[in-house]
C-alpha cells in the first residue's frame, strides 16, 4: 500500500502523464518479498563448490582439474606473449575459475572462455589489447603445442567466427559474474612486504609475484 | 569413552573413577544434543515421561523410575559428588543405600522439590557438573514461593536443606520411612511426574504462542526478518524481464534511461541501457571502467548503481540505478521560477563536493 501512494506522487510530480499499471493481488502480495541485491563476492559454500556444474554434466572430477589447470596455463602464456603484466593474467585465471563454477565445460568450450578470460582482464587492468592479438597468440600456442609448422593465422572466415564467439564468452562471463569482476590480488601485499623489507628491486618483485 | 573401554589394570581397579568417567562422556553427549536441538529434546523427554507415567499407574512396582535415564543421571552425579565432598565421613560401603535414602527423602518431604529437581536435573545438564551447593539452592528458588502457601512442613525442610548445604542431616532423619511410605512415593512420584508434564506441555503452548505472534507480527510490518540475498557474483545478472518499464525519462549520447519499476519489490529505479551497437572489440573498455567504478561507489550523495541486468539475448546491457525525481541541470533549465536561495545554493554545494571528495 505504501509503494503505491509513493509511487502515484511521484506521477503528479513528473510531467508526463501515464497511466497508472493496474496493481493486482499478485503485485501487492509480492510486496512481501525482501529481496536484496549484493555486489561483493560471497565465499561459495561447500555444496556450491563440490557437485561443480561439469560434475552434474558427467565430467569426473579429476578431468575438470586438468581442464582448469589447461586453462590457467593457457591465459599464463598467452598473457607472457601478450606482453601483460602478472596482474592481467592472474585476474584473468581468477575469472576463468569462477564462471566454471557456474557453469559447465560441456556446454561452454574452454578454450574460448580462457581467450574471454584475458581479453576482459586486459580490460579490466587497463592494459587492453586487441582481440586480433588475443586470437593470434592462441593460434600461435596452439601450432607451437602441435609441433606444426608455424604459419600466420588466416583472416578468413573462421576467424570472424571465432571472433565472434570470443566476443560472445566475454558476455556471457560479464554475466554469471554479474559485472563484479574487479579482482583484490594479494600481489600489492607482497610489493608492500617487500618494501617494508627494504628490497624493493623490480625484479625481486617481479619474481615474487 | 575410548580411553574408559580399552580397561587397562589400573583404571579396572579403580572402578569408581572409571565409572565416573563413562558418566561425564555420556553428560556430555546429552548436553551436546540438548544444544543442538531443544525443541526435539523437549519433545522426546515429554514422551519419555508420558512412558514413565504409564508405568507408574500399574499397581506393583517398587522402584519404578530405577530404568529412567534423568533418575540415572541424578544417581551418578549424586554419587560422584558424595565421593568428593562426604567420603571423609562416610565408609563405601554405605552410599549406595544413602543415594536412594537421599532421594526417597526427597520425594517424600515434599512434591514441589521433586517437581524443581526435575528441573535442576535439566539445569545439571546445562551446567555439567552442579556441585552439591548449587544443586540445593538452585531448587529453592524457585518452589519456596510456592511451598510457603501450600504446605509448612515441606518448608521447613526445605529452608534446613538450604541451611545445611548438605542433604545429610535430613538424609539421616528420613532414612526408616523409606520402606514404609514407599506406596506413598509411588504415588507423589506420578504426581510430580503428572505436574512435569503439564509444566512441558505449558513450555510447549508458549513456544508455539510465541511463534503465532511473530508471524501475525510479520505480517502486520511487512517486513520478513531475512530478505532473501541475491549475489551477482555468484548467481549471474539478472534479466531486464524483473522490471516493468514505466517509461522513458531521457536519452543522450551515453545510453537510454528508462524509469521502471522492480516486480518483485515494487520498486522504482531508474534502468540506463549502456549502447553497445558497432562495438569490434567486444565489450567496450569505457561502459566497463564505468560500471566498475559505479558499482564500487557507495556515497549518499552518488547515484547507487545497484546491479546489471541483461536483455533477453545479451544483446542489451542496463543498469539499474536508483530512481532521482529531478536532476539539477533541467531544474535549472527549465522549472525554475527564482534563482537558487544562497542557502540551497550552499546545500546543494555541500551535497556536490562531499560526493566528489
Amino acid at each position: 500500500m505504501n509503494s503505491r501512494t509513493q509511487s502515484s506522487c511521484v506521477l503528479t510530480n513528473s510531467s508526463t502523464t501515464i497511466t497508472m499499471p493496474s496493481t493486482s493481488d499478485t503485485t501487492l502480495k509480492s510486496t512481501n518479498i525482501q529481496l536484496k541485491v549484493s555486489l561483493e563476492v560471497p565465499l561459495m559454500t561447500k555444496e556450491q563448490l563440490y557437485p561443480t556444474p561439469s560434475m552434474k554434466d558427467n565430467i569426473p572430477f579429476d578431468v575438470e582439474f586438468d581442464l582448469r589447470l589447461i586453462g590457467c596455463e593457457l591465459i599464463q602464456t598467452a598473457g607472457r606473449l601478450l606482453k601483460l603484466p602478472q596482474t592481467a593474467m592472474a585476474t584473468g585465471q581468477v575469472l576463468f575459475h569462477r564462471f566454471y563454477y557456474s557453469k559447465s565445460f560441456v556446454k561452454n568450450p574452454m578454450e574460448y572462455y580462457a581467450m574471454a578470460a584475458i581479453f576482459l582482464s586486459t580490460k579490466i587492468e587497463e592494459c587492453p589489447r586487441r582481440i586480433r592479438d588475443v586470437l593470434n597468440v592462441f593460434h600461435h600456442i596452439k601450432q607451437v603445442r602441435t609441433g606444426k609448422v608455424i604459419k600466420p593465422m588466416q583472416i578468413d572466415e573462421s576467424y570472424h567466427i571465432a571472433k565472434n564467439q570470443v566476443i560472445k564468452a566475454e558476455r556471457r562471463l560479464l554475466k554469471e559474474l554479474g559485472f563484479c569482476v574487479h579482482v583484490k590480488h594479494p600481489h600489492k601485499m607482497i610489493l608492500i612486504y617487500l618494501q617494508a623489507m627494504e628490497c624493493n628491486q623490480e625484479s625481486l618483485s617481479q619474481k615474487a609475484c | 569413552m575410548p580411553k574408559s573401554g580399552s580397561g587397562s589394570p589400573a583404571r579396572r581397579a579403580d572402578s569408581h573413577s572409571s565409572h565416573h568417567h563413562s558418566h561425564h562422556h555420556h553428560h556430555s553427549d546429552l548436553r551436546k544434543r540438548r544444544d543442538h536441538d531443544h525443541d526435539e529434546y523437549l519433545e522426546n523427554k515429554y514422551t519419555d515421561l508420558r512412558d514413565k507415567l504409564n508405568d507408574l499407574r500399574r499397581p506393583n512396582r517398587d522402584r519404578p523410575n530405577s530404568s529412567d535415564r534423568n533418575r540415572h543421571h541424578q544417581h551418578q552425579s549424586k554419587n560422584k559428588l558424595e565421593k568428593t565432598d562426604l567420603k571423609k565421613d562416610l565408609s563405601p560401603a554405605r552410599t549406595k543405600p544413602k543415594i536412594t535414602d537421599a532421594e526417597v527423602n526427597e520425594i517424600v518431604s515434599e512434591e514441589e522439590e521433586e517437581e524443581s529437581e526435575h528441573e535442576t536435573e535439566l539445569e545439571q545438564k546445562n551446567s555439567k557438573r552442579s556441585n552439591q551447593t548449587a544443586e540445593d539452592s538452585s531448587p529453592n528458588k524457585r518452589p519456596r514461593s510456592r511451598s510457603n502457601s501450600r504446605e509448612s512442613v515441606s518448608n521447613s525442610t526445605d529452608e534446613e536443606e538450604a541451611q545445611n548445604e548438605t542433604p545429610n542431616n535430613s538424609d539421616y532423619g528420613e532414612n526408616s520411612s523409606q520402606k514404609s511410605g514407599s506406596l506413598k512415593k509411588v504415588e507423589i512420584r506420578t504426581r510430580s511426574v503428572s505436574q512435569e508434564i503439564e509444566t512441558l506441555e505449558t513450555q510447549n503452548e508458549i513456544k508455539t504462542e510465541e511463534r503465532i505472534d511473530l508471524d501475525e507480527s510479520v505480517d502486520i510490518i511487512e517486513n520478513p526478518p531475512e530478505p532473501i540475498i541475491y549475489y551477482c557474483a555468484t548467481q549471474g545478472c539478472r534479466s531486464v524481464e524483473e522490471f516493468e518499464c514505466l517509461n522513458k525519462i531521457e536519452e543522450g549520447a551515453y545510453g537510454v534511461v528508462y524509469r521502471a519499476k522492480d516486480k518483485k519489490t515494487n520498486e522504482q529505479v531508474a534502468l540506463k541501457r549502456l549502447k553497445m551497437e558497432k562495438e569490434k572489440d567486444g565489450f567496450p573498455i569505457t561502459s566497463l571502467r564505468e560500471v566498475d567504478t559505479l558499482l564500487k561507489c557507495k556515497h549518499p550523495n552518488i547515484v547507487n548503481v545497484r546491479e546489471i541486468v541483461v536483455g533477453s539475448n545479451m544483446d542489451k546491457i542496463y543498469m539499474v540505478m536508483e530512481f532521482v525525481e529531478h536532476d539539477l541541470k533541467s531544474l535549472m533549465q527549465y522549472g525554475m521560477k527564482n534563482p537558487f536561495m544562497m542557502s540551497e545554493v550552499k546545500c546543494l554545494m555541500l551535497q556536490l563536493l562531499s560526493g566528489i571528495a
